[in-house]
């Protein structure tokens, strides 16, 4: 064997073991980065995973007495999700119309079109939005402009003279708003589960 | 100038600009913070009116449709309480009431300061006079066949004697979708107050055709306020016909 | 004194390398007639330069959070010296930021600077502009008032109109179900951080390609590099720079410093002048007598939101959106060779042209935003005294009406009042009374129903003030068709003679 005969296998079983090496580093490397790339894009996407329904709760709008059979007022309430910072925006307002005694609608403050703030004139009847000029009438149903569809509404029951509503979402034409009926959360007043202001058995 | 000196003053004016920036100099730019106007005073006053009042009752309270409200007359007359009710919860048909809600609206505080200083700013006792016929109608009051004769009188050169208005004249008082349209108090304050902007004269004339200082005594307002509000027809009676 | 500092700085790059570093590309070749036109792309980089400083400087004092945010805009607008300025040139510099970018884009694609070798310096550009438009409108968020707090909903009601992942999106956006601290601070991550990170990466990449196929001559009739082929251009060019270039320091270098000394001054200015941008209200949705309107660069989005019909809103926003990028990113594929001479490019100047047209009108169409109810209007804009006095007493009830029943949000009487519907100053002169009355009971088009609404003495009432509303010496339409009517027989007369 001669010098660069020598030479050559050296180098030969280094650039093998090199080889083999790599296979191990890079294999490591991405082992490592799925075990860091896993809670990183589960932190980022959380929020779209999360299942919101279940922190959806039905809020207290207060005593039906005050509002007023046929009329059409604004309520603000608390919305139940929220981070320690939402400062002033989770004061959530929404339009409260009482169509009898018993029987409410309560529509979404957003705009079907893009989400604006409806504001209801009680003169006319009609619900305008400042953005784009959508209107709607007081039942809520689209009367004219841009919008594809009447106003959103909540669930609502009245337990106990008290007037509830399902919050905690901004709705869209995705997510319009009203919750299937087996997916909500009854309403617990004293230990006892209401839906639609009947008294159910808790699951 | 040479290049050297043209750098230099280049160089002082961006100082001097930074300094004006630094030290905050007045540059229109700078915000200035809005500064809410003090209930009752004339800021207050003057907004409250335009965003609630001027549309209907007219730029400086007159010439609107509805009763001006810059009327020195109208506004010595009118009790205070009534005049915050009206406007906290409106009044007839087409008077909405400004009543404080979630988002608008003005509180109590508001409306008692608004109508305190309309009758500061646009009220003139001396040019409203004394010995004003009562604002609101007295219970029980006013012959509506002395009235009929009283308008046509007093008021019918403009409105004709039946009050079914005239050619080239002022229109119908007597139109039964405006009698629907007008509490028994705006009839009433009409033939007290007129509508001196537009050419209806007070009930102290002078009334076309009458010698000038001849006006309408209290039981002449009465009269004629009570043959007007006859002239309704209720929907129910309508129907009955 | 001189000597002694020039020994230093010797030794200095002696041992730090940094004019071999930095001396090729501040010494490359650039046409000799790349002049004027070229100083866009400097300037854009200039006003990025400015955003980064000005927006460190605002950090010092802003709370990116949801209960704090508006406070600390205040803070800075009123008591910290300097921050009203600060906050002046940053919304200034944002706004010429985009403007800038516009005009050199127009710029690149005119002189046809994007075809062949240049494709990828094409394709970074735009991911610069679409990286531009994130940063502004993040930045919009991060005033945390009322049109943010509205913009962000509009926003996510626009991902709401996604088939299938649109309530996912919602919620990812958003960082919950609804709008609160937490989508602030993850716009503030994207508007402090990613973004600005990837913009700078971005650049990088768009100044490498630059430096690495040379700036493209300006094409002239029969001049050099007017037509591209790939066979022949790159050594052309190569011979061409090689020939007749000129260093881009201090050569092209020194136009970009004029001009970008003259943008600065009048930027600052300008922010002396007009002020910081905002806030509108506080970003508390139970005000709702708030009038959210986007920033500069967005209100053609807005315009063309308002002005579409519900009917193809959706395919506008999911489909055209990505198809119009998709086209930006092709265009040097769908036209890489060829004259680069813009007389000779027929397609791409009149969409050019178009595009501007089309933006110009837009955007002014979103500062009036003649769509919009005056919501308001009902009760502050004045029956003006012309359509008062000689009026009767039952038409005086009608204009009543007209105010009472929020007709004037939408519609103006002599200009004032909301321009959603037409005006109906003279709106006896093109409908009959009995058109009035149908107009109003039934609607129309893109007007309510009132029918419901108004008792029989209010519709009356209302008709009868309307059709007093015709200009002195106009005779009001007294039926359909009436004076359609003459018009053909005044046709006929002519047509006879």
């Amino acid at each position: 064997m001669t010098d660069s005969e020598h030479a050559n296998s050296e180098e030969t079983s280094t650039s093998s073991r090199r080889g083999f090496m790599f296979k191990i580093g890079a294999g490591l490397v991405g082992i490592g980065g799925l075990l860091i790339a896993a809670p990183v894009l589960g932190y980022i996407f959380a929020p779209a995973f999360t299942n919101w329904e279940k922190r959806r709760a039905w809020i207290d709008l207060g005593e039906i007495k005050q509002f007023p059979v046929g009329e059409t007022v604004l309520a603000v309430y608390k919305n139940p999700i929220f981070g320690p910072t939402v400062g002033e925006a989770n004061e959530i307002p929404c339009w409260v119309r009482r169509t009898s005694d018993s029987t409410f609608q309560i529509f979404y403050i957003n705009c079907a079109h893009l989400g604006c703030p409806v504001h209801w004139f009680a003169e006319s009847k009609l619900f305008m939005c400042p953005c784009h000029g959508g209107v709607y009438y007081e039942d809520g149903s689209r009367a004219s402009g841009p919008p594809p569809r009447g106003l959103y509404e909540y669930d609502w029951q009245v337990v106990r003279s008290k007037l509830y509503v399902y919050g905690g979402e901004i709705p869209n034409l995705q997510i319009p708003g009203k919750t299937p009926k087996d997916d909500i959360t009854p309403l617990t007043v004293d230990g006892v589960g209401y839906l639609d202001g009947k008294a159910v058995k808790s699951t | 100038m040479t290049l050297y000196s043209l750098g230099f003053r280049l160089l002082g004016g961006t100082l001097l600009a930074l300094a004006m920036v630094g030290c905050d100099w007045h540059l229109p730019g700078k915000p200035i913070k809005p500064v809410e106007p003090k209930i009752g005073s004339r800021a207050h006053f003057e907004r409250v009116y335009f965003v609630h009042c001027l549309g209907c009752h007219g730029p400086e309270g007159r010439n609107g449709p509805a009763r001006p409200l810059s009327d020195p007359m109208y506004l010595a007359s009118i009790p205070n309480a009534t005049f915050e009710k009206v406007v906290e919860e409106g009044h007839g048909v087409l008077m909405p009431g400004f009543k404080k809600t979630p988002f608008s609206g003005l509180t109590p505080e508001e409306i008692s300061a608004f109508t305190t200083s309309i009758k500061t700013y646009w009220g003139d006792p001396k040019k409203a006079g004394s010995d004003l016929p009562p604002y609101a109608q007295p219970a029980g009051s006013g012959n509506v066949k002395t009235g009929k004769s009283t308008f046509a009188t007093y008021c019918g050169a403009c409105h004709g004697d039946d009050g079914a208005g005239k050619e080239g004249g002022a229109g119908s008082v007597v139109n039964n979708f405006y009698l629907e349209l007008v509490s028994d108090q705006a009839l009433r304050s009409t033939v007290i107050f007129g509508r001196t902007d537009l050419g209806c004269p007070t009930y102290r004339g002078p009334y076309p055709g009458m010698p000038e200082g001849k006006g309408l005594s209290p039981s002449d307002i009465d009269d004629v306020t009570a043959w007007l509000v006859s002239n309704r027809v209720s929907i129910s009676e309508e129907a009955k016909q | 004194m001189m000597s002694s500092l020039k020994t230093a700085w010797a030794w200095i790059d002696d041992r730090t390398g940094v004019m071999a570093m930095l001396g090729p590309p501040m010494k490359h070749h650039v046409p000799r007639n790349a002049k004027w036109w070229y100083v866009f792309g400097s300037c854009t980089l200039l006003f990025f330069t400015i955003q980064i400083v000005t927006g460190i400087c605002l950090a010092l004092v802003y709370a990116p959070s949801g209960d704090s945010a508006y406070n600390s805009l205040l803070y800075l607008d009123y008591v910290v010296p300097g921050g009203w300025m600060l906050r002046a040139i940053h919304a200034w510099s944002s706004n010429a930021m985009v403007f800038m970018m516009l005009v050199h884009m127009t710029q690149v694609f005119l002189h046809g600077a994007f075809k062949f070798p240049r494709e990828m310096t094409w394709i970074f550009g735009v991911a610069l502009m679409l990286t531009t438009l994130a940063l502004a409108f993040t930045g919009q968020v991060m005033r945390w008032d009322s049109d943010a707090y509205w913009g962000v909903g509009i926003g996510a009601s626009m991902m709401g109109r996604i088939p299938y992942i649109g309530g996912w999106l919602t919620h990812l956006i958003l960082g919950g179900p609804i709008i609160g601290g937490d989508t602030l601070s993850r716009f503030f991550t994207l508007h402090v951080f990613v973004l600005p990170g990837a913009m700078i990466g971005l650049i990088g990449g768009h100044l490498m390609l630059v430096l690495r196929h040379g700036i493209s001559e300006e094409p002239k009739k029969g001049g050099p590099g007017e037509f591209v082929d790939k066979e022949t251009y790159r050594p052309a060019y190569k011979e061409r720079m090689k020939k007749h270039g000129v260093p881009f320091f201090p050569d092209a270098a020194q136009r970009d410093m004029v001009f970008c000394g003259i943008m600065l001054i009048v930027l600052v200015v300008v922010a002396a002048w007009y002020g910081p941008i905002g806030p509108s209200p506080r970003p508390d949705p139970a005000n709702i007598l708030v009038n959210p309107r986007p920033d500069f660069p967005f209100l053609w989005i807005f315009a063309i939101l308002a002005l579409l019909t519900p009917t193809i809103e959706d395919y506008l926003i999911i489909v055209a959106a990505p198809v119009v990028l998709m086209v930006l990113f092709l265009v040097p594929f769908l036209a890489g060779t060829g004259s680069r001479l813009a007389s000779s490019r027929p397609i791409a100047s009149l969409s050019v042209i178009l595009l501007i047209t089309g933006l110009l009108v837009l955007s002014w169409l979103g500062v009036t935003s003649p769509w919009s109810p005056h919501m308001q209007a009902w009760t502050s804009d004045a029956v003006p005294p012309v359509f008062v006095k000689g009026r009767t007493p039952i038409e005086l009830q009608g204009a009543i009406v007209l105010q009472h029943s929020q007709c004037r949000n939408c519609h103006s009487l002599d200009g004032l009042g909301g321009k959603r519907g037409p005006e109906l100053g003279d709106v006896a002169t093109r409908l009959s009374r009995d058109q009035i009355i149908r107009q109003v009971q039934q609607g129309d088009g893109n007007m309510p129903a009132f029918g419901k609404n108004l008792s029989s003495a209010e519709t009356d009432a209302l008709a009868a003030f309307l059709h007093s509303c015709h200009p002195v010496g106009v005779r009001p339409a007294d039926r359909p068709g009436a004076r359609l009517k003459q018009l053909k027989q005044l046709d006929k007369a002519r047509s006879a003679n």
